[in-house]
């Protein structure tokens, strides 16, 4: 199915979904009970349900999509721009709903079903070039098992996605084996994407993040720290090791981080064996073998050559194409091959922009 | 290969070790459990002396995907010599690094012969 524009096929990995429109906020609703129906219709939710961080973001799409009146993040919106103008094949939708922040664990439960339903009754049932992550709360593992049991009955739904940086613990803690069981079991990926103003609602880790002062500061460091956090307790805590058939996606968490956390935690990993009882290969294997990261946002150093090297490093294998369409960050395809990926063999850029994804998500490409 | 008396079985009590120079190579001899192995002195990380180091245990798991329990096991009958520099620990038996097959410190055969222990080299 290559795709004209770019002479490629392109599956892009992130794409986010707009949740804060009346439409959608009414979709959910209609699936609560009180008091939970309330709480996402009463007019002083300004802006959603979820708690946000104070930053002026003037022209910023936050997570969720650009807000009303406009069309990006709508199932349209995505058809038109992604689909029609970036020449994207496959879009892997998902709503980064932020449920971990949620005080209220029955009202996250209950969110989370109820927002999957609408994502899957909104978004994928509308296109056929769309799929999806059901967006999973951790607050409840095993709330959030039984809803990767539920999910994975919908044809269109390939993964499971949860928003690292805002968990009760780092997410390889052994109170989430249950979440990972679940999806080994369904034959699911386990995705992870952070958000800025998520993390630092968290307020566990750095305490100093906190004190940044500016959306750049915080936005710089949000991603690639929790995902950084969120490897390194996988592979501390051997998930890989104890689900050898379970796949992990990492998103928007700068490509830079990778060689920092293979040669990082292989050095750890022979400082401490006793640590790692279940592993019987190097971190680095373990991550080359199930582990996949996403492209977006590329890293943007003074000479291209580097992130190419980067790529180099990783390998082609585990890297894939992502857009973070519609975000004021996103990636566009063709610009991303042209300057980034010119170096790499016909093969290794097939694989990084849809053959992995494939591979990963079961697409059948 | 030339044999080279390193000591008598006197000198090395059964968990511990003796140093010696063989053709200007530090050689560390280990006996346990009435058995010695001899490697060079020179660990494979970064050099350090990792035949001075200290024998421990080793920590083994097993997890259940079922119920999704991991029983962890402490067994001392596995000793490995931990290098005094970065801990990078390596089978006493073996001389593998206890997590990496791939990274092995060089050993030589030792017998004992008249209570002498000799390295051959």
């Amino acid at each position: 199915m290559a795709h004209s524009s770019q002479g490629i096929t392109v599956v892009d990995n992130d794409v986010h979904t707009a949740y804060r429109t009346e439409t959608i906020r009414g979709k959910i609703a209609d699936r609560l009970d009180e008091p939970y129906k309330t709480y996402l219709t009463e007019s002083n939710l300004n802006y959603g349900p979820y708690p946000r961080d104070s930053f002026p973001k003037a022209g910023l799409l936050t997570s969720g999509g650009r807000t009303e009146d406009t069309v990006a993040g709508t199932p349209d919106g995505i058809q038109d721009e992604l689909i029609d103008d970036f020449g994207v094949d496959i879009a892997i939708l998902n709503s980064l709903q932020k449920f971990d922040l949620i005080p209220d664990r029955e009202r996250a439960v209950r969110e989370m079903r109820a927002v999957n339903d609408v994502f899957v009754e909104h978004f994928l049932d509308e296109h056929e070039e769309f799929r999806g992550l059901a967006m999973i709360q951790t607050q409840d593992p095993d709330a959030a098992a039984e809803e990767i049991d539920r999910m994975a009955s919908e044809d269109d739904v390939v993964g499971a996605l949860i928003l690292n940086g805002a968990s009760d613990k780092p997410l390889g803690d052994p109170i989430y084996d249950v979440i990972y069981k679940a999806a080994q079991d369904n034959d699911l990926p386990v995705a992870y994407h952070s958000s800025a103003n998520g993390y630092t609602q968290n307020r566990r880790f750095p305490f100093m993040y906190n004190d940044l002062q500016t959306y750049s500061a915080l936005h710089n460091l949000a991603h690639p720290f929790a995902n950084m956090v969120t490897a390194t307790s996988l592979i501390t805590n051997e998930v890989p090791a104890k689900f050898p058939d379970l796949e992990f996606v990492f998103l928007e968490m700068d490509l830079g981080v990778v060689p920092l956390l293979y040669g990082r935690l292989n050095r750890e990993a022979k400082q401490e064996p006793h640590e790692f009882p279940l592993m019987d290969k190097a971190p680095e294997e373990y991550m080359r073998d199930q582990f996949y990261w996403g492209t977006q946002p590329i890293p943007e150093p003074l000479d291209n050559q580097h992130v190419r090297d980067v790529i180099d490093i990783i390998g082609a294998d585990n890297v894939l194409f992502a857009t973070d369409f519609p975000h004021q960050d996103f990636d566009e395809p063709s610009s991303i091959i042209n300057q980034y990926f010119g170096h790499l063999s016909e093969e290794d850029q097939e694989k990084i922009m849809y053959k992995n994804a494939s591979d990963v998500y079961g697409l059948g490409l | 290969m030339g044999e080279h008396i390193v000591g008598t079985v006197d000198d090395v009590s059964d968990g511990d070790r003796i140093i010696a120079e063989i053709e200007g190579r530090e050689i560390g001899v280990f006996c346990v459990d009435g058995e010695y192995y001899a490697f060079v002195n020179w660990c494979a990380h970064q050099g350090g002396p990792i035949c001075e180091g200290g024998l421990a245990g080793q920590q083994t798991g097993e997890f259940n995907e079922e119920t999704l329990e991991l029983e962890l096991e402490w067994s001392d009958d596995d000793l490995a010599v931990a290098c005094p520099w970065h801990d990078w620990e390596f089978d006493i038996k073996s001389g593998k690094h206890t997590t990496r097959d791939d990274i092995e410190l060089p050993s030589y055969p030792v017998h004992i012969e008249d209570r002498n222990i000799i390295v051959e080299i």
